[in-house]
């Protein structure tokens, strides 16, 4: 097993576009003896079936809505998948449709990230990646999957993508402007006991005042734990929390004065399970909240977690306690 | 650090009735768990031990603590006073202690048993009223009174005998206001509906003391399965407590370590780490088991991933029977 990592962007106007691109891609899977899944919209799996006829047998299906759920978690789950075809000396193939509808300003950028994280994560387990853009998408969208993929897909053809970034500079780059400053009635708290069980004792009796499910709120306080024992540890005081609540979302800051310089700090990468129980508290953050913002520089280091709320018939007053 | 411990309890009171109700509902229906540290007049305590070390490190303590404060012991059994629970190799001067009648090492037969070797339980308990109505005149505050009852349950009817007396016994003990007992039995010699049965003649379950407590994170021993109950709440500020009870506990016994987690309302990713590296460490395989995980923490777990964790697995399930 020695092929060549590859991911590339295969933008489709037509249904028969995708299929175009994709069949071949496919089928070179299935006859190579790779793990090949099409990770698609129920109606395209209905069409590459069609299509496929018995070689569908060779190709494994899942739902796009169900696959791309979460950044982190779907960045896990597909590499140890690669990591464990390359293992068995086989190859992952996969036929992506990443969902991009219904999703928030946020929540693109984090995709558009993983995109490209995908680039340094995936380049050691010789899979092979095809993502398909629909055209219709916001033009921004198509336009980034050019800077996240080292070669587009026309035709039978693989393009090198002259815009395409190295992935942590496209990642420096998603990070380079400031978070939004926390909104005025954030509840703050000034970190200076090393005892963390006040600090989850004051999380939760905020979260209590929202709809965040008991299990959230668990993974919140693990979250919030880690990152504070991290600002405790490496950072510089003063070490602030700061909790406020945005439309349906509950986001808790952690602010020290102090400056990261290690890139691999950030948790982007899955550490390898392998490895032993080494340092995977940053990569656990981001599996345990919906979206994880980090900035660092000379004025200090931030982290903004941020969990979803699910959406409820009557809103609870935040305040009322 | 101490400054704070004023309120952790009341905080951590807060939380433990929230998250935990139905759970500790379903496992703790009708009696109270003692650590044998608080045992009060008035308690009538059964102590099913699955191993000596459990009986050891309850009877032990029990017994020592009655002597060293002006208590008075009565402890019925055939075996010689040296050789008992918390008076092996001990500081006391037992021959003294003996003839100022504070330990009374009563043997069965004269205690309890009729002149044909048959077990009677008006004799025991009468042998018990006379121990506590003497005391008071001897210059003592409470009695403590332990038995194992093992050899009665293993006897053809011994059992309902046993119960039988045990009401005798709780209305003798339980409105006192100076005596308390401990009934010892062997788990792994009594069936399973003769323990059901003794659990419903006692209020008070003893267990061993904590090895750990700082109000916020509790860490026991415990027997069948062998391994640590953990309480409350862990995160880097215990790592190094936790670590070195689990080290002495995985130095104690061969195979597989449980962990009752029914309680543990939070584990940070360092501890979980910390079990894995743990688990790693033990030997011919052996895994660390965690029992009873809360739904919420296991989902944490489920999350970072099982696989990252190598050999710390999930037991029995939440809400099942304590160990």
């Amino acid at each position: 097993m020695s092929q060549a990592f590859s991911h590339r962007v295969l933008p489709y106007d037509r249904a028969d576009d995708l299929l175009d691109g994709a069949l071949p891609f496919l089928r070179e899977g299935i006859e190579g003896g790779d793990r090949v899944l099409a990770v698609t919209t129920l109606a395209m799996h209905m069409l590459l079936r069609d299509k496929l006829g018995a070689d569908a047998a060779g190709v494994e299906f899942f739902e796009s809505d169900k696959w791309y759920a979460h950044p982190a978690r779907y960045l896990a789950d597909t590499l140890a998948l690669a990591e464990t075809a390359a293992w068995q000396k086989r190859r992952l193939r996969v036929l992506g449709e990443p969902a991009w509808a219904r999703r928030g300003e946020l929540e693109l950028l984090e995709w558009q990230r993983v995109e490209a994280i995908t680039n340094a994560a995936f380049a050691e387990t010789g899979a092979a990646l095809l993502c398909a853009y629909s055209r219709s998408l916001p033009a921004g969208v198509v336009a980034a999957s050019r800077q996240t993929h080292p070669e587009t897909m026309r035709g039978q053809v693989a393009l090198s993508n002259p815009g395409y970034q190295e992935p942590w500079t496209y990642n420096a780059r998603l990070d380079s402007g400031p978070l939004p400053p926390p909104p005025d009635d954030s509840l703050d708290l000034d970190i200076q006991v090393a005892d963390l069980y006040w600090i989850r004792a004051y999380v939760t009796d905020f979260a209590r005042r929202t709809p965040l499910p008991e299990d959230d709120l668990q993974r919140l306080l693990v979250a919030v734990t880690e990152v504070v024992t991290n600002a405790l540890r490496h950072g510089q005081p003063p070490i602030t929390l700061r909790l406020w609540l945005e439309p349906g979302e509950l986001v808790c800051e952690v602010t020290d004065h102090g400056h990261w310089t290690d890139r691999t700090g950030f948790g982007l990468i899955p550490p390898k399970p392998a490895g032993g129980a080494g340092r995977f508290g940053l990569w656990a953050v981001r599996l345990l909240c919906s979206i994880v913002q980090i900035r660092t520089g000379r004025d200090g280091t931030t982290v903004r977690l941020r969990l979803q709320i699910p959406a409820v018939p009557v809103p609870l007053p935040v305040n009322s306690a | 650090m101490q400054r704070a411990s004023l309120f952790r309890h009341r905080a951590y009171a807060g939380r433990v009735r929230d998250n935990l109700d139905g759970q500790a509902m379903e496992t703790t229906p009708w009696f109270y768990e003692r650590p044998v540290s608080e045992v009060r007049p008035g308690d009538h305590g059964l102590l099913g031990y699955a191993d000596s070390e459990e009986r050891d490190r309850i009877v032990g303590p029990y017994v020592q603590a009655g002597l060293a404060t002006a208590e008075k012991v009565v402890y019925i059994t055939d075996e010689p006073a040296e050789s008992l629970p918390g008076l092996r190799r001990c500081s006391f001067d037992l021959a003294k202690l003996k003839s100022s009648r504070q330990l009374r090492v009563l043997s069965r037969r004269d205690a309890c048993l009729s002149r044909s070797g048959a077990f009677e339980p008006g004799k025991l308990a009468d042998t018990l009223h006379r121990e506590k109505e003497s005391a008071f005149g001897e210059g003592f505050r409470a009695v403590r009174v332990t038995m194992d009852s093992t050899w009665l349950m293993s006897q053809p009817g011994g059992s309902d005998a046993m119960l039988s007396c045990e009401d005798r016994l709780d209305q003798a003990i339980s409105p006192s206001t100076m005596a308390m007992g401990i009934c010892q039995v062997d788990v792994r010699r009594t069936g399973a509906r003769q323990l059901s049965a003794l659990r419903e003649s006692h209020e008070v379950l003893m267990r061993v003391d904590a090895e750990f407590d700082d109000g916020i994170l509790t860490i026991r021993r415990i027997y069948g399965p062998f391994g640590l109950q953990l309480r409350g709440e862990l995160d880097a500020s215990r790592h190094s407590h936790l670590s070195e009870h689990l080290l002495r506990a995985m130095g104690s016994r061969s195979g597989d370590i449980h962990l009752n987690v029914a309680e543990l309302d939070f584990i940070d990713i360092g501890g979980l780490n910390l079990l894995a590296q743990h688990a790693a460490a033990l030997p011919h395989g052996g895994s660390l088991i965690l029992d009873h995980l809360r739904p919420d923490v296991e989902n944490v777990i489920t999350m970072v991933g099982w696989n990252r964790l190598p050999r710390l697995r999930p037991g029995a399930r939440a809400g099942g029977a304590a160990s």
